[in-house]
Protein backbone atom coordinates (compact mmCIF):
# COMPACT_ATOMS: atom_id res chain seq x y z
CA UNK A 1 0.00 0.00 0.00
CA UNK A 2 1.53 3.12 -0.85
CA UNK A 3 1.51 6.38 1.52
CA UNK A 4 -0.41 9.21 1.43
CA UNK A 5 1.68 12.18 0.33
CA UNK A 6 0.35 14.81 3.38
CA UNK A 7 0.62 17.58 1.04
CA UNK A 8 -1.26 16.41 -2.27
CA UNK A 9 -4.24 18.39 -0.71
CA UNK A 10 -2.27 21.71 -0.65
CA UNK A 11 -2.77 22.49 -3.69
CA UNK A 12 -6.84 21.94 -3.68
CA UNK A 13 -6.58 24.18 -0.53
CA UNK A 14 -6.59 21.81 1.97
CA UNK A 15 -3.69 22.54 4.86
CA UNK A 16 -1.05 20.86 5.58
CA UNK A 17 -1.79 21.87 9.46
CA UNK A 18 -5.05 22.30 11.22
CA UNK A 19 -3.88 24.16 14.68
CA UNK A 20 -6.06 23.41 17.20
CA UNK A 21 -6.08 26.01 20.08
CA UNK A 22 -8.93 25.68 23.03
CA UNK A 23 -8.87 28.96 25.28
CA UNK A 24 -10.41 29.24 28.54
CA UNK A 25 -9.58 32.72 30.20
CA UNK A 26 -6.22 33.59 28.94
CA UNK A 27 -6.28 36.54 28.53
CA UNK A 28 -2.96 37.63 29.41
CA UNK A 29 -1.36 34.69 26.62
CA UNK A 30 -3.19 34.18 24.33
CA UNK A 31 -1.99 37.33 21.86
CA UNK A 32 0.94 35.96 22.62
CA UNK A 33 0.38 32.55 21.51
CA UNK A 34 -1.58 33.46 18.20
CA UNK A 35 1.34 35.86 17.40
CA UNK A 36 3.94 33.26 17.29
CA UNK A 37 1.91 31.10 15.22
CA UNK A 38 0.78 33.59 12.72
CA UNK A 39 3.89 34.67 12.14
CA UNK A 40 5.20 31.15 11.38
CA UNK A 41 7.67 31.31 8.08
CA UNK A 42 5.62 28.22 6.86
CA UNK A 43 2.26 29.67 6.27
CA UNK A 44 0.49 26.01 5.51
CA UNK A 45 -1.91 26.12 8.22
CA UNK A 46 -5.33 26.45 9.23
CA UNK A 47 -6.17 27.98 13.16
CA UNK A 48 -9.31 26.28 14.36
CA UNK A 49 -9.53 28.73 18.01
CA UNK A 50 -12.33 27.68 20.24
CA UNK A 51 -13.23 29.61 23.30
CA UNK A 52 -14.29 27.34 26.01
CA UNK A 53 -16.53 29.76 27.63
CA UNK A 54 -14.18 32.28 28.23
CA UNK A 55 -15.16 35.00 30.92
CA UNK A 56 -12.47 37.54 30.39
CA UNK A 57 -11.18 39.23 27.34
CA UNK A 58 -10.08 36.02 25.85
CA UNK A 59 -12.64 35.78 23.18
CA UNK A 60 -12.69 39.32 21.43
CA UNK A 61 -8.66 39.21 21.99
CA UNK A 62 -8.56 35.97 19.89
CA UNK A 63 -11.17 37.14 17.30
CA UNK A 64 -9.46 40.45 16.65
CA UNK A 65 -6.32 39.19 15.92
CA UNK A 66 -7.40 36.16 13.91
CA UNK A 67 -9.04 38.78 11.66
CA UNK A 68 -6.33 40.96 10.66
CA UNK A 69 -4.14 37.73 10.00
CA UNK A 70 -4.71 36.56 6.04
CA UNK A 71 -4.91 33.20 6.67
CA UNK A 72 -7.81 30.61 7.33
CA UNK A 73 -8.78 30.52 10.28
CA UNK A 74 -12.35 29.02 12.64
CA UNK A 75 -13.72 31.02 15.37
CA UNK A 76 -15.63 28.62 17.90
CA UNK A 77 -17.39 29.28 20.41
CA UNK A 78 -18.65 26.99 23.54
CA UNK A 79 -20.39 26.67 27.03
CA UNK A 80 -17.43 26.03 29.27
CA UNK A 81 -17.03 22.21 29.27
CA UNK A 82 -13.54 21.53 29.81
CA UNK A 83 -10.28 21.55 27.56
CA UNK A 84 -10.88 18.02 25.91
CA UNK A 85 -14.40 18.52 24.88
CA UNK A 86 -13.09 21.65 23.34
CA UNK A 87 -10.55 19.90 21.27
CA UNK A 88 -12.82 17.47 20.19
CA UNK A 89 -15.28 19.91 18.63
CA UNK A 90 -12.68 21.75 17.04
CA UNK A 91 -11.34 18.38 15.42
CA UNK A 92 -14.76 18.33 14.27
CA UNK A 93 -13.75 21.64 11.76
CA UNK A 94 -10.44 20.62 11.09
CA UNK A 95 -9.11 19.86 7.73
CA UNK A 96 -5.92 20.12 7.64
CA UNK A 97 -3.70 16.63 7.08
CA UNK A 98 -2.18 16.80 10.98
CA UNK A 99 -3.56 18.31 13.59
CA UNK A 100 -1.37 20.32 16.02
CA UNK A 101 -2.85 20.93 19.60
CA UNK A 102 -1.53 24.40 20.59
CA UNK A 103 -2.65 25.59 24.24
CA UNK A 104 -3.15 29.64 24.52
CA UNK A 105 -1.10 30.01 27.07
CA UNK A 106 2.13 28.57 24.66
CA UNK A 107 4.23 29.35 21.90
CA UNK A 108 5.93 28.31 19.52
CA UNK A 109 9.35 29.12 17.55
CA UNK A 110 9.03 30.84 14.02
CA UNK A 111 10.37 27.96 12.23
CA UNK A 112 8.07 25.00 14.11
CA UNK A 113 5.91 24.00 11.34
CA UNK A 114 8.40 24.79 8.43
CA UNK A 115 10.34 22.40 10.36
CA UNK A 116 8.00 19.90 10.54
CA UNK A 117 6.37 20.26 7.02
CA UNK A 118 9.98 19.11 6.17
CA UNK A 119 10.01 16.06 8.07
CA UNK A 120 6.56 14.96 7.45
CA UNK A 121 7.05 15.58 3.85
CA UNK A 122 10.00 13.06 3.94
CA UNK A 123 7.99 9.71 5.85
CA UNK A 124 4.52 10.96 5.92
CA UNK A 125 4.78 10.06 10.03
CA UNK A 126 1.12 9.08 11.74
CA UNK A 127 2.29 10.86 14.91
CA UNK A 128 5.29 13.70 15.70
CA UNK A 129 6.43 15.09 18.55
CA UNK A 130 8.86 17.76 19.22
CA UNK A 131 10.99 19.11 22.47
CA UNK A 132 9.80 22.02 24.32
CA UNK A 133 11.15 25.09 26.43
CA UNK A 134 9.79 26.20 29.72
CA UNK A 135 9.30 29.47 30.33
CA UNK A 136 8.37 31.92 32.48
CA UNK A 137 5.54 35.10 32.26
CA UNK A 138 8.21 37.26 30.73
CA UNK A 139 9.20 34.54 28.13
CA UNK A 140 12.44 33.72 30.18
CA UNK A 141 13.67 30.22 29.72
CA UNK A 142 13.61 28.10 32.68
CA UNK A 143 14.77 24.68 31.44
CA UNK A 144 14.32 22.84 27.94
CA UNK A 145 13.32 19.10 27.40
CA UNK A 146 16.20 18.21 24.92
CA UNK A 147 17.65 15.77 26.39
CA UNK A 148 17.76 12.00 25.40
CA UNK A 149 18.46 8.72 27.82
CA UNK A 150 20.12 5.91 26.82
CA UNK A 151 17.63 3.84 26.10
CA UNK A 152 15.60 6.44 24.21
CA UNK A 153 18.95 6.86 22.09
CA UNK A 154 18.26 3.68 21.21
CA UNK A 155 14.91 3.84 20.15
CA UNK A 156 16.19 6.81 18.58
CA UNK A 157 19.13 5.22 16.52
CA UNK A 158 16.45 2.03 15.24
CA UNK A 159 14.05 4.77 14.06
CA UNK A 160 16.43 5.94 12.13
CA UNK A 161 17.29 2.70 11.17
CA UNK A 162 13.84 2.50 9.70
CA UNK A 163 13.21 -0.18 12.30
CA UNK A 164 10.70 0.91 14.84
CA UNK A 165 7.33 1.21 12.43
CA UNK A 166 4.50 -0.36 14.09
CA UNK B 1 -7.82 5.24 2.64
CA UNK B 2 -6.88 3.48 6.05
CA UNK B 3 -3.66 2.86 6.36
CA UNK B 4 -2.54 -0.60 8.26
CA UNK B 5 -0.60 -1.16 11.27
CA UNK B 6 2.84 -2.01 8.90
CA UNK B 7 2.40 1.43 7.45
CA UNK B 8 2.76 2.92 10.55
CA UNK B 9 5.52 5.18 11.56
CA UNK B 10 6.26 7.56 14.59
CA UNK B 11 8.60 10.15 13.80
CA UNK B 12 10.41 12.00 16.05
CA UNK B 13 11.86 15.69 15.79
CA UNK B 14 15.30 16.52 17.91
CA UNK B 15 14.55 16.60 21.60
CA UNK B 16 11.56 14.36 21.48
CA UNK B 17 11.18 12.14 24.81
CA UNK B 18 9.17 12.13 27.05
CA UNK B 19 6.52 12.22 24.68
CA UNK B 20 4.30 14.23 27.37
CA UNK B 21 5.85 17.31 26.41
CA UNK B 22 6.24 19.80 23.96
CA UNK B 23 3.98 19.85 20.55
CA UNK B 24 2.55 16.84 19.18
CA UNK B 25 0.78 16.59 15.76
CA UNK B 26 -1.05 13.43 14.51
CA UNK B 27 -2.48 12.93 11.03
CA UNK B 28 -6.27 13.48 10.93
CA UNK B 29 -7.40 10.49 9.49
CA UNK B 30 -5.66 8.21 12.03
CA UNK B 31 -7.87 10.37 14.69
CA UNK B 32 -11.04 10.31 12.26
CA UNK B 33 -10.31 6.43 11.12
CA UNK B 34 -10.05 5.34 14.75
CA UNK B 35 -12.57 7.81 16.02
CA UNK B 36 -9.86 8.93 18.61
CA UNK B 37 -10.85 11.41 20.86
CA UNK B 38 -9.78 13.36 24.14
CA UNK B 39 -11.23 12.36 27.24
CA UNK B 40 -13.70 14.95 28.51
CA UNK B 41 -14.01 14.31 31.92
CA UNK B 42 -10.83 13.78 32.90
CA UNK B 43 -9.51 17.37 35.03
CA UNK B 44 -6.14 16.80 33.46
CA UNK B 45 -3.32 15.15 31.39
CA UNK B 46 -6.28 14.83 28.73
CA UNK B 47 -3.33 15.44 26.44
CA UNK B 48 -1.54 12.64 28.09
CA UNK B 49 -4.38 10.21 27.12
CA UNK B 50 -5.50 11.11 23.88
CA UNK B 51 -1.48 10.53 23.09
CA UNK B 52 -1.85 7.34 24.67
CA UNK B 53 -4.83 6.37 22.99
CA UNK B 54 -3.37 7.32 19.50
CA UNK B 55 -0.37 4.99 19.96
CA UNK B 56 -2.50 2.31 21.25
CA UNK B 57 -4.06 2.34 17.87
CA UNK B 58 -0.68 2.30 16.26
CA UNK B 59 -0.11 -0.47 18.55
CA UNK B 60 3.37 1.17 19.45
CA UNK B 61 3.06 -0.88 22.47
CA UNK B 62 6.90 -0.01 23.77
CA UNK B 63 6.28 3.50 23.48
CA UNK B 64 3.03 3.38 25.65
CA UNK B 65 5.02 1.77 28.02
CA UNK B 66 7.71 4.99 27.98
CA UNK B 67 4.78 7.25 27.86
CA UNK B 68 3.51 5.73 31.36
CA UNK B 69 6.91 5.72 32.76
CA UNK B 70 7.08 9.18 32.18
CA UNK B 71 3.14 9.69 33.53
CA UNK B 72 3.87 8.02 36.72
CA UNK B 73 7.27 9.65 37.61
CA UNK B 74 5.07 12.55 37.65
CA UNK B 75 2.65 11.01 40.09
CA UNK B 76 0.12 10.48 37.21
CA UNK B 77 -2.27 8.04 38.07
CA UNK B 78 -3.39 5.49 35.24
CA UNK B 79 -6.35 4.26 37.86
CA UNK B 80 -9.62 3.25 36.89
CA UNK B 81 -12.18 6.21 37.07
CA UNK B 82 -16.09 4.90 36.60
CA UNK B 83 -16.97 8.10 35.03
CA UNK B 84 -15.52 7.19 32.06
CA UNK B 85 -18.46 7.23 29.20
CA UNK B 86 -17.49 4.96 26.78
CA UNK B 87 -16.65 1.32 27.52
CA UNK B 88 -14.01 1.37 24.89
CA UNK B 89 -11.95 4.24 26.26
CA UNK B 90 -12.11 1.56 29.27
CA UNK B 91 -11.12 -1.23 27.75
CA UNK B 92 -8.14 0.63 25.93
CA UNK B 93 -7.23 2.08 29.30
CA UNK B 94 -7.38 -1.00 30.67
CA UNK B 95 -5.01 -2.57 28.20
CA UNK B 96 -2.54 0.11 28.84
CA UNK B 97 -1.76 -0.40 32.30
CA UNK B 98 -1.69 -4.64 31.23
CA UNK B 99 1.23 -3.02 28.68
CA UNK B 100 2.66 -1.16 31.35
CA UNK B 101 2.56 -4.49 33.82
CA UNK B 102 3.90 -7.22 31.14
CA UNK B 103 6.63 -4.73 30.54
CA UNK B 104 7.52 -4.53 34.10
CA UNK B 105 7.66 -8.05 34.63
CA UNK B 106 9.68 -8.06 31.37
CA UNK B 107 12.30 -5.86 33.33
CA UNK B 108 12.59 -7.94 36.01
CA UNK B 109 13.88 -10.23 33.30
CA UNK B 110 17.65 -9.76 31.59
CA UNK B 111 18.60 -6.08 30.97
CA UNK B 112 17.94 -6.70 26.88
CA UNK B 113 14.71 -8.14 27.43
CA UNK B 114 13.35 -6.31 25.17
CA UNK B 115 15.38 -6.62 22.62
CA UNK B 116 15.09 -10.14 23.01
CA UNK B 117 11.86 -10.54 22.37
CA UNK B 118 10.92 -10.79 18.96
CA UNK B 119 9.07 -7.69 18.21
CA UNK B 120 6.84 -9.46 15.50
CA UNK B 121 5.31 -12.01 18.43
CA UNK B 122 5.08 -9.39 21.05
CA UNK B 123 2.84 -7.13 18.59
CA UNK B 124 1.10 -10.43 18.04
CA UNK B 125 0.84 -10.99 21.87
CA UNK B 126 -0.57 -7.37 22.20
CA UNK B 127 -3.01 -7.52 19.05
CA UNK B 128 -4.31 -10.86 20.96
CA UNK B 129 -5.12 -9.51 24.30
CA UNK B 130 -6.48 -6.31 22.40
CA UNK B 131 -8.88 -8.63 20.47
CA UNK B 132 -10.12 -9.79 23.87
CA UNK B 133 -10.65 -6.86 25.05
CA UNK B 134 -12.68 -5.50 22.17
CA UNK B 135 -14.87 -8.41 22.07
CA UNK B 136 -15.26 -8.09 25.85
CA UNK B 137 -13.90 -11.99 26.87
CA UNK B 138 -12.43 -10.84 29.88
CA UNK B 139 -11.93 -14.26 30.64
CA UNK B 140 -9.50 -15.20 27.87
CA UNK B 141 -8.08 -11.47 28.26
CA UNK B 142 -7.05 -12.30 32.27
CA UNK B 143 -5.89 -15.94 31.00
CA UNK B 144 -3.74 -14.81 28.22
CA UNK B 145 -1.95 -12.07 30.59
CA UNK B 146 -1.75 -14.21 33.64
CA UNK B 147 -0.10 -16.37 31.18
CA UNK B 148 2.90 -13.91 30.40
CA UNK B 149 4.57 -12.75 27.99
CA UNK B 150 7.71 -15.18 27.92
CA UNK B 151 5.79 -18.36 28.33
CA UNK B 152 3.17 -16.92 25.05
CA UNK B 153 6.75 -16.52 23.07
CA UNK B 154 7.99 -19.84 24.17
CA UNK B 155 5.32 -21.40 22.76
CA UNK B 156 4.86 -19.47 20.00
CA UNK B 157 8.49 -19.78 19.05
CA UNK B 158 7.88 -23.75 19.06
CA UNK B 159 5.03 -23.42 17.16
CA UNK B 160 6.33 -21.45 14.99
CA UNK B 161 9.59 -23.78 14.96
CA UNK B 162 11.26 -20.96 12.90
CA UNK B 163 13.85 -20.27 15.54
CA UNK B 164 17.40 -21.83 16.53
CA UNK B 165 18.44 -23.92 18.73
CA UNK B 166 20.22 -21.10 20.48
CA UNK B 167 17.14 -18.67 20.73
CA UNK B 168 15.34 -21.43 22.25
CA UNK B 169 18.27 -21.84 24.80
CA UNK B 170 17.92 -17.94 25.45
CA UNK B 171 14.85 -18.09 25.90
CA UNK B 172 14.80 -21.34 28.67
CA UNK B 173 17.47 -19.56 30.74
CA UNK B 174 15.88 -16.30 30.57
CA UNK B 175 12.77 -17.46 31.58
CA UNK B 176 14.26 -20.33 34.35
CA UNK B 177 17.21 -18.91 35.23
CA UNK B 178 17.57 -15.14 34.50
CA UNK B 179 20.50 -14.85 36.47
CA UNK B 180 22.85 -16.88 34.27
CA UNK B 181 21.24 -15.61 31.31
CA UNK B 182 22.04 -11.77 32.60
CA UNK B 183 25.68 -13.36 33.48
CA UNK B 184 25.88 -14.19 29.56
CA UNK B 185 24.78 -10.93 28.00
CA UNK B 186 27.43 -9.64 30.57
CA UNK B 187 30.03 -11.21 29.11
CA UNK B 188 28.71 -10.75 25.88
CA UNK B 189 28.75 -7.32 25.98
CA UNK B 190 32.17 -6.77 27.24
CA UNK B 191 33.50 -9.07 24.43
CA UNK B 192 31.74 -6.66 22.13
CA UNK B 193 32.72 -3.73 23.87
CA UNK B 194 36.55 -4.68 23.68
CA UNK B 195 35.82 -5.53 19.62
CA UNK B 196 34.81 -2.02 19.04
Amino acid sequence: MSKQNPFEGSAAGIPTFSVIMPAYNTERFVDKALDSLLQQHCQDFEVVFIDDGSTDNTASLARKILSHWGGGYTFLHQENQGVGRARNNAIKHARGKYLFFLDSDDTVGPEMLGQVRGVVGRSFPDVVATGWKRIDEEGEEIEDGFFITRILQRCLRSLQNGSYSS
Amino acid sequence: MPSEPSERIVQFLKGLFPLWIGAFLVKRSLVEEKMIEFFSRLPVHDDVFFMLRCLFHMESYELIDKELSSYRKRKGSVTLDRNYEDLVLKAEIHLMREVKRLFDGLDRCPGESLKYCNRRLTLAYFRRLKGFVMEGREDLFSLASREGVFRNLLSDMTLSGSYSANDRFKAFLALFFPVLYRLRYRIKRKKLSKLH
